[in-house]
């Protein structure tokens, strides 16, 4: 088998007043994947074109070992569940009738597994969609992508706008669907501590360049927090600093520990440090 | 396929009910009265399934059904059937109630009505699918009234102007046997319904790969 359940090389979309450029990524089997970045960064454009759901511009995606543009891969969106940020249920419908037009659309469709989610996520099977508030559209979107037994589940914003209860409870879910053999997950969010509690690998788009795709412990071992006044800043070399932010009694720095002199200390600096001094950083 | 049938149905079978409900009741009323015209009635039942197609398919995009769909094993053409195969449903109901109400109001003439609006119907649907899938529900609407709007006038207009013309256009009908004319007839619809539907599966695979965004 594949290492690699995705593997996106030089991959571009122009719409008007925005261009995702020359992306390249890789989602390892196992693997959590998480997307960050601010609304309008690409993210969900990102996903549509894995899923082949938009005419990309160039470059070249394979999913689950397969080009994305065959005709084989169409029948491989079986084997993945995508949960969108928008709904997508026909305010008239409930959760039971839900099953049953889902039930007809997956080969692998899991009666009882999807009967199980919604019984696990207390849903009301008879309340019809237009009831429901936001957590439990999410529910119920990923009780759906997760009863059809998939390989790869793509979450675009799934967590967004859902209380901590809730999002703990489906953190859990992701993660225990990426540790099954043969699994992988790819979240997009811009809630950044939500990857960091579960993400093995994190790709940072920005304006719609991905700014960087590392491993998570790679990165927060990389990076870290100097706080010192200018004058100790000037000391530190250049390619150090990936942003900062001057107050009235110091400064405080994002640095690369590899540059940093021995001596200086530097604090540990979490994933939405990184990304906000990163994005700080080109502005300064 | 069936499972998106399912959908429609659960999705525009409360508004087909209501819509039943009260045709059935006006029909009843009229039917029931002494000396009134219940016709248009048996045209109107028919056109109404054109109605809850365009519904259905609007319905779809008003919540992201259609960009959730691209995300499954489903082909586009499947999707696209089962639109035209909902309407048809639609249609062979609504047109068998307007039979029954005119077999109930005992007024032979009214089939041949019937038969007309399903025949215009059937010319409707192919017509309109395709420029909802490719314009959106409001401007493939707006195109689609245009188009017949126009269609009308020019009959209209050419019958109150010169009615040699419509006879020239049209009189060869009347002189045609009516086995022959109903297959004629069946021959063009299902050919223009053919094409209607080709057209709508290359638009809505479009639409659906962000063509048209």
């Amino acid at each position: 088998m594949e290492s690699n359940a995705i593997e996106i090389r030089g991959l571009c979309k122009h719409y008007k007043g925005f261009s995702l450029n020359d992306l390249n990524l890789d989602l390892p089997y196992g693997c959590v994947l998480g997307l960050v970045g601010e609304n309008g960064a690409g993210k969900s454009t990102t996903i549509r074109l894995i899923m082949d759901a938009l005419e990309r511009d160039g470059g070249t995606i394979s999913v689950l070992g397969e080009d994305n543009r065959s005709k084989e891969f169409l029948d491989l969106k079986e084997d993945i569940g995508v949960v969108l940020d928008e709904t997508f249920v026909p305010e008239v419908i409930s959760a039971k009738q839900l099953g049953k037009v889902m039930a007809g659309t997956y080969k692998n469709w899991d009666q009882s597994a999807y009967d199980g989610w919604v019984k696990r996520f207390e849903l009301p099977p008879d309340k019809k969609f237009k009831d429901y508030s936001r957590g439990m559209t999410m529910k119920l979107g990923i009780a759906a992508a997760l009863s059809h037994h998939p390989r790869l589940l793509l979450l675009d914003e799934a967590t967004g706008g859902l209380d901590p209860m809730v999002r703990e409870e489906l953190l859990e879910v992701f993660a225990d669907f990426a540790a099954e053999d043969g699994h992988a997950v790819l979240l997009s969010s811009h809630i950044v501590s939500d990857l960091e509690r579960i993400c093995d690998y994190i790709a940072f788009l920005h304006k719609g360049k991905l700014v960087l795709c590392e491993e998570k412990d790679v990165l927060l071992d990389k990076y870290g927090i100097l706080k010192c006044s200018k004058e100790q800043l000037s000391n530190i070399p250049e390619e150090a600093i990936h942003g900062k932010r001057i107050g009235t009694y110091g400064v405080e720095a994002l640095v690369e520990r590899e540059f940093m002199p021995r001596d200086a200390v530097v604090d540990r600096a979490s994933l939405e440090d990184i990304i906000l001094y990163m994005v700080k950083g080109e502005q300064k | 396929m069936l499972a998106m049938l399912r959908k429609d149905l659960y999705v525009m079978g409360k508004y087909t009910i209501v819509l039943v409900i009260t045709w059935v009741v006006a029909a009843g009323v009229l039917i029931w009265l002494p000396k009134t015209d219940a016709s248009f009635l048996y045209y109107l039942m028919p056109a109404m399934s054109t109605t809850i197609a365009l519904n259905a398919v609007s319905a779809d995009h008003e919540c992201r059904w259609d960009r959730f769909a691209a995300m499954t094993p489903l082909r586009p053409w499947q999707l696209v059937l089962e639109k035209y195969l909902f309407t048809y449903g639609t249609l062979a109901l609504l047109g068998g109630l307007s039979f029954l109400a005119a077999w109930a109001a005992a007024s032979g003439e009214n089939n041949s009505s019937t038969w007309a609006a399903i025949v215009l119907v059937l010319l409707l649907i192919a017509t309109s699918l395709p420029l909802v899938y490719r314009f959106g529900r409001q401007k493939g609407g707006m195109i689609l009234m245009i188009f017949w709007g126009l269609v009308a006038a020019l009959i209209l207009g050419a019958a109150h102007w010169n009615y040699g013309l419509i006879e020239t256009a049209f009189g060869w009908v009347e002189e045609v046997p009516a086995p022959a004319l109903a297959a004629g007839t069946t021959v063009f619809l299902l050919a223009a319904n053919v094409w209607s539907f080709y057209l709508s599966v290359r638009f809505y695979a479009r639409r659906q790969r962000g063509w048209y965004d």
